[in-house]
């Protein structure tokens, strides 16, 4: 017994000498793999870099936000089309896409890594937006990402028909976003949303719940198939929830979608009460978004 | 049963020895008298810079993540090289800010692959140390390029105009990345120049 209770020692004081002069002699530089070493006092003080988690490319889905945010001091310049016509018109109204069309144009700014403000209008009511979003949380992994945003914003809408009683034009929203990665190549975002005065024509403001339901596969480097639904109450002539997908191209700072929906809203406030459109081929409306970085 | 005290005497003096021993591996290797070793002021000023031609628009892209170390046995001196004359420069390519997100993560995954070569290294020997005019000291070392884990044989030039540490030293070279196997880049379905044009300037001083 005692003869092992000193060989053991011996080994262990006589091994750790050995490493830590090998590890000097050897790795004075901490390189990686077979990158040379040199053998002097100068050593690596930190490890290489290592890029902030990622689920989803883009800033958004087809309608949600994904709690991928821009880099500090970034912009994003967005324009979207939703075509009102449904494609099943056919050729006379060229599947839609003679219009007329609901149209959105966006413009984000970064103030930090993590947190940005989005102005952005819609024409369907003259629906003006206001957003705040923050990436709060994520939890980085190499097949198994995981990042949590909120997204809060306020809504004006402009154009209100003058009825009794009087339209209130104010909405408010809170979404938070749970992005998934499941593998390199696949994502899933939950949504769940509160909106504030969901139908303005309402003769007192309603709270309104729902819940989003985001996915994406990545089949290459620059293309993706995506897909959304909005789970929601029934307000006022919004009587359906509302789903979409489509096809994702990213270029030279840009993403470009083309998308197929019944949903014709865009902004916030209007497509988190569902659509007025039933998810049927018959009433499926074709749209797309582009934005660009700068 | 507890061992007795004097029992634990060669075991003291064996885990004495390991610790002086493991002590005298982890002192710093002396270089000869008159040697110098200098390192990348990790608090200095630093850029590296490449930059790319493209169809509709040249792009660059910056770092300041650049570390490394240059031995000169014989210190800055216009003339012959000691042997044992040597540099190491390394780039931590994953902080590549090319003034876009979504740039500088295409850089990373789909052409730089950092997550499987993190950095950019040159390991080379000194040939040359001129002094065109004075004060003025040009660097020659040949060595080893590695980008994309692909190694090239290269000479680079380095110039000086500090004749005493902290030495600013300016860098300024070319690349192919065909030579690296780095697919060329596109941007907006057009692929941008094979050739990338890089500088490096950063400060060498006295280790801290």
């Amino acid at each position: 017994m005692k003869r092992h209770s000193i060989v053991r020692p011996w080994a262990s004081a006589f091994a750790s000498a050995v490493l830590a002069a090998g590890a000097m002699v050897a790795q004075p530089a901490g390189s990686l793999g077979a990158q040379e070493e040199p053998p002097v006092q100068w050593q690596r003080t930190q490890g290489p870099t290592e890029p902030p988690p990622l689920v989803f490319r883009s800033t958004q889905g087809i309608n949600f936000p994904t709690a991928t945010t821009l880099a500090k001091g970034e912009w994003q310049f967005e324009v979207s089309h939703r075509f009102r016509p449904a494609m099943s018109e056919g050729s006379d109204a060229l599947w839609g896409l003679d219009g007329p069309v609901y149209l959105r144009l966006g413009l984000g700014y970064a103030i930090t890594d993590r947190f940005s403000v989005t102005l952005q209008r819609s024409n369907e009511q003259d629906n003006l937006d206001l957003n705040f979003r923050g990436r709060l949380w994520e939890r980085a992994h190499d097949r198994f990402p995981f990042l949590l945003a909120a997204q809060v914003g306020a809504a004006w809408n402009g154009e209100l028909p003058e009825v009794s009683p009087e339209p209130n034009p104010w909405q408010f929203y809170a979404m938070v976003i749970l992005d998934q990665g499941l593998g390199e190549r696949v994502g899933v975002g939950l949504v769940p949303a509160y909106l504030r005065n969901p139908d303005v024509f309402a003769e007192s403001p309603d709270n309104a719940y729902s819940l989003g339901v985001h996915g994406q596969v990545y089949l290459s480097d620059d293309w993706s198939l995506l897909g959304e639904w909005n789970f929601s109450d029934a307000w006022n002539e919004r009587l359906h929830d509302w789903g979409a997908f489509g096809v994702e191209l990213e270029a030279g700072g840009h993403f470009f979608k083309l998308v197929v929906t019944n949903a014709t809203s865009t902004n916030p406030s209007q497509f988190l009460a569902g659509t007025p459109f039933k998810f049927e081929p018959e009433e499926w409306r074709l749209g797309f978004n582009i934005t660009r970085l700068f | 049963m507890r061992p007795s005290v004097l029992a634990l005497v060669p075991l003291l003096q064996v885990r004495t020895a390991g610790a002086v021993l493991a002590l005298l591996a982890s002192l710093p290797v002396p270089h000869p008298v008159g040697a110098q070793e200098l390192h990348v002021d990790g608090t200095g000023e630093r850029l590296v810079r490449f930059v790319s031609q493209a169809p509709l628009e040249d792009f660059d892209g910056v770092t300041e993540a650049i570390d490394g170390f240059l031995l000169l046995p014989g210190g800055l001196q216009a003339g012959s090289v000691p042997s044992g004359s040597r540099v190491y420069l390394e780039v931590d390519l994953a902080t590549i800010d090319t003034g876009i997100s979504l740039r500088n993560r295409h850089m990373r995954d789909n052409y730089l692959h950092t997550d499987r070569f993190p950095y950019a290294t040159y390991s080379a020997e000194v040939s040359r140390i001129e002094e065109p005019s004075p004060g003025t000291y040009v660097v020659s070392a040949r060595g080893i390029l590695s980008i994309h884990g692909v190694d090239r044989e290269r000479t680079l030039e380095c110039r000086t105009e500090d004749a005493a540490p902290p030495h600013r030293v300016r860098c300024a070279f070319t690349i192919l990345l065909s030579d690296h196997d780095v697919e060329i880049p596109r941007l907006m379905f057009m692929k941008v120049a094979d050739q990338v044009e890089l500088s490096l300037e950063f400060i060498l001083a006295e280790p801290r």
